[in-house]
């Protein structure tokens, strides 16, 4: 008995101790990429081994900047240059493009008639109707933060309701207070059975679109970068999306070279 | 209403099921914990017993300490961890970012102050009696510690399952400083909070089922051994 | 035979303790003597439980290192009597620790649980582990609390056996233990030595009414067992033949003790040598030596070969006229008396 227990013991050190093994690529990825399963639905498709750890993009950037993630996947234009500003000798390439939705109850969503998201923004504060907002720091949360800037309306009052949470707790209590929220579109699909909530449509989405890029922080990781940036990488993102969500929501880039 | 009984009866299929998936979560958890535990219990405990029974200036600071690090935040703990760890940090040649690992370790840090704590705190309600008698005692400092944690043996387990209790039930730590990486670090708590994220609340639910059934048998397995080893003395 | 030596083994001059702005202990001079036995006596609160706490060193600052100690109120640890019989012991005292648990009629428990063993089995199992240890100086605080009375004669001459040539301090609140055990008796009282002196200076010449209260007047006459009778011994001392309770064998060393108060004084018809009858066994005849008033009570101090303490009434001694070079007869009950083993000389 006593034996059986040292081997096992011994056998749970080596596990703990392999597995801290230098020769893996560690890539941080946006939260719903990494959630949704999509990542690992790509890199399954690499023959190299890759761990994948899902953070903000602040978050990512930050760790990335100690040196400690190979390849960062993240979608902020503004803190990605500042980062390679940093940091001379990474590479930056467009890898897809998602969109980001307003959703809301369907009545009242079909009586909005806006022709861009800050519009349709501006009649729902006009009316008074409820906004749920992450208030996270998040990539979405900055998206939102950036369409009320163009909608010139102030996002204060009763109506606005802040969770600090993450998506998944962010659509359930929208759904529940019959509000408005922003959400990417593959978080929104991963929930929405849960939900009673839908999109509003844009003959003009511009705004909406949600560009992810692939950088390069350290040449340990170029094997894989070169890989997911290319053909077989794009062929790999849309077998993906079929995989996980049985439709394209991450869209790979055409032209992948910035 | 139905949404409730839709989600209560997801998380048992989930939990029946009893997956791969699940399995291998489940499996690096309790190694993680028991881990993490084994080494703050075997730093802490120890420490606790010299706690309880010196008498030295500045004490009660140490105490004030040792308190206040049975609530430090987990995510806290995690984020001390993870600046020593980044690869350009001090330890950051270890490699051990996002690792197993570093799990324990940043689990460790949280096991060992309640640990210490909870034991600090058994030795200190000794018997007046018992004290002085120890203290009359010809033997090494070590061996009064010794004879004085076995005689507050219930005490220590009481530690040892509040320190297990706190790492397998925590996920601010594991979460930064682990990456829940699938098939890698990925644990209840973080695997929890990832399904919650993607509003799966079935699976959610479920592997939270088996968070509290983890806890419960572990804290019952103590139990029994406390009552024995009382029936016994 | 000489066991006292002239050389300090311990020294408690100038010994202080406060506790919550209360001088606790303030010992002026006092010390023990390498195999000597020292007895600290004195009334409840008086000082000497940590006085002794002091010398082992769990108070204060200085000794404790050379000081095997046995606390008031021994603590049994978790565990069988034999873990608690051999803890902080070293391989060489355990031995010596397994004959005195026999010694001491303890062996018998020692694979019992300690938790269930009875005080007076935890207190022998104590004293049996503190007299194992081969510290040169060895202080037991009421060793005998919690053992029967009729058991604690033997006790006694175990303990006296097994410390041999070792320093030891007593302390005790018990007239009969102090008298059997100790080559001397410091007796203390609102934490400082009031006097020191051999059992029968400090038990019939208290030098203070304070001392005089504490020790009760007692009488301790030392002497030899001739014959046993029942629950009583006849005890020869020093040629004065004294009755009273006990069970030692003839020939055994004794001594016996017997309060002042216990002592009944008749005058003596100087035409007859007849004392007269009574229940008492033990009539002696003596001169009074002296006569001492402390207040409504007064000590007379009858010489029947040895100083016997008397206690009577103001009124008793004016009505027999007694004074100092009288004749006067003593009685004593034998059932007053108690005859206890003395300590190995």
């Amino acid at each position: 008995m006593k034996l059986r227990l040292a081997i096992g013991l011994l056998a749970t050190v080596v596990l703990v101790a392999g597995c801290s093994g230098s020769d893996r690529i560690l890539v941080g990825a946006g939260t719903t990429t990494v959630d949704s399963g999509l990542i690992a639905a790509v890199e399954s498709r690499y023959s190299g081994s890759v761990s994948v750890v899902g953070g903000s993009t602040a978050e990512i950037l930050a760790s990335a900047d100690q040196g400690s993630f190979d390849v960062a996947i993240v979608h902020d234009e503004e803190q990605e240059s500042a980062f390679l500003a940093d940091h001379p000798d990474a590479v930056r390439r467009g890898l897809f493009t998602s969109r980001f939705l307003i959703v809301g109850p369907a009545d009242l969503a079909g009586q909005i008639a806006a022709g861009t998201p800050a519009e349709a923004l501006a009649e729902i504060a006009a009316r008074g109707w409820t906004f749920v907002t992450r208030a996270d720091g998040s990539g979405t949360h900055a998206r939102e933060m950036q369409l009320w800037a163009l909608s010139g309306m102030d996002p204060v009052g009763e109506w606005y309701v802040a969770t600090g949470q993450g998506m998944g707790f962010t659509l359930q209590v929208t759904d529940q207070r019959s509000a408005f929220t922003i959400v990417e579109e593959g978080a929104f699909l991963a929930a929405r059975d849960t939900l009673t909530l839908t999109a509003i449509e844009f003959p003009d989405d511009t705004d909406l679109m949600n560009p992810y890029s692939a950088i390069l922080v350290n040449e340990s990781g170029r094997t894989f970068f070169e890989w997911l940036t290319g053909l077989d990488g794009r062929n790999a993102t849309l077998l993906a999306n079929d995989e996980v969500f049985g439709q394209v929501v991450y869209r790979p880039s055409q032209d992948s070279e910035q | 209403m139905g949404f409730l009984t839709d989600v209560v009866g997801e998380a048992f299929r989930y939990v029946a099921d009893f997956g791969p998936e699940l399995r291998e979560i489940l499996a690096l958890t309790l190694v993680v914990a028991a881990l993490a535990t084994a080494i703050g219990v075997v730093l802490g405990v120890p420490f606790g017993v010299w706690l309880g029974l010196s008498r030295f200036r500045g004490r009660g600071i140490v105490m004030a300490i040792v308190n206040t690090g049975m609530g430090i935040p987990p995510v806290l703990a995690g984020l001390l961890l993870l600046i020593l760890l980044w690869n350009d940090g001090i330890l950051g040649s270890w490699e051990a970012l996002f690792t197993p690992g570093a799990m324990v370790a940043a689990q460790a840090l949280l096991a060992f102050p309640i640990a210490a704590g909870v034991t600090a705190g058994a030795v200190r309600n000794l018997n007046i009696d018992a004290r002085e008698q120890l203290s009359a005692f010809n033997v090494s400092p070590a061996g009064r510690g010794w004879i004085a944690g076995r005689e507050v043996w219930p005490g220590v387990a009481a530690a040892v399952a509040a320190a297990f209790g706190r790492v397998i039930a925590e996920v601010g730590a594991v979460l930064v400083v682990g990456g829940n990486i699938e098939g890698e670090t990925r644990v209840l708590t973080t695997a929890i909070v990832q399904e919650a994220r993607q509003s799966n609340l079935g699976a959610a639910l479920g592997l939270g089922i088996v968070l509290l059934a983890v806890a419960l048998i572990v804290n019952l397995a103590l139990t029994w051994a406390q009552m024995r080893g009382e029936a016994r003395v | 035979m000489k066991r006292v030596s002239d050389k300090i083994a311990l020294d408690m001059s100038g010994l202080q303790w406060s506790a919550a702005g209360r001088i606790v202990v303030d010992v002026a001079e006092l010390d023990v003597k390498h195999g000597e036995r020292l007895v600290i006596f004195g009334p409840n609160g008086a000082g000497k439980s940590t006085l002794l706490r002091l010398v082992a060193g769990l108070v204060g600052e200085r000794g404790g290192e050379n000081v095997a100690y046995l606390p008031q109120r021994p603590y049994m640890f978790r565990g069988s009597g034999r873990r608690n019989l051999l803890l902080g012991l070293e391989d060489s005292e355990s031995n010596r620790a397994e004959v005195l648990s026999k010694r001491l009629g303890v062996s018998n428990v020692i694979g019992t649980a300690a938790s269930r063993l009875s005080g007076g089995e935890r207190q022998r199992l104590a004293l049996a582990r503190t007299l194992a240890s081969s510290r040169p100086v060895v202080v037991l605080d009421e060793p005998l609390a919690a053992i029967d009375a009729q058991d604690r004669d033997a006790v006694v001459a175990v303990v006296g056996d097994a410390l041999s040539e070792r320093a030891t301090i007593v302390v005790t609140h018990d007239e009969d233990v102090a008298a059997a055990f100790a080559d001397r008796v410091a007796v203390m009282v609102g934490g400082q030595i009031r006097q020191v002196g051999s059992p029968q200076e400090v038990f019939l010449d208290p030098q203070s009414e304070e001392v005089a209260r504490v020790v009760g007047h007692h009488n301790v006459l030392v002497g030899t067992i001739v014959k046993s009778d029942g629950p009583l011994v006849q005890v020869a001392c020093s040629g004065l033949m004294v009755w009273a309770l006990g069970e030692q064998a003839a020939g055994s060393d004794v001594r016996v003790l017997f309060g002042a108060e216990t002592v009944t004084l008749h005058t003596v018809d100087p035409s007859s040598s007849d004392v007269g009858k009574d229940s008492a066994r033990n009539h002696w005849l003596g001169i009074v030596q002296e006569v001492i008033e402390t207040g409504r009570l007064v000590e007379v101090v009858v010489d029947v070969g040895q100083p016997v303490a008397a206690m009577i009434t103001v009124g008793s001694l004016d009505g027999m006229g007694i004074t100092q070079g009288d004749s006067v007869a003593l009685s004593v009950k034998a059932t007053a008396a108690r005859a206890v083993t003395a300590a190995k000389q």
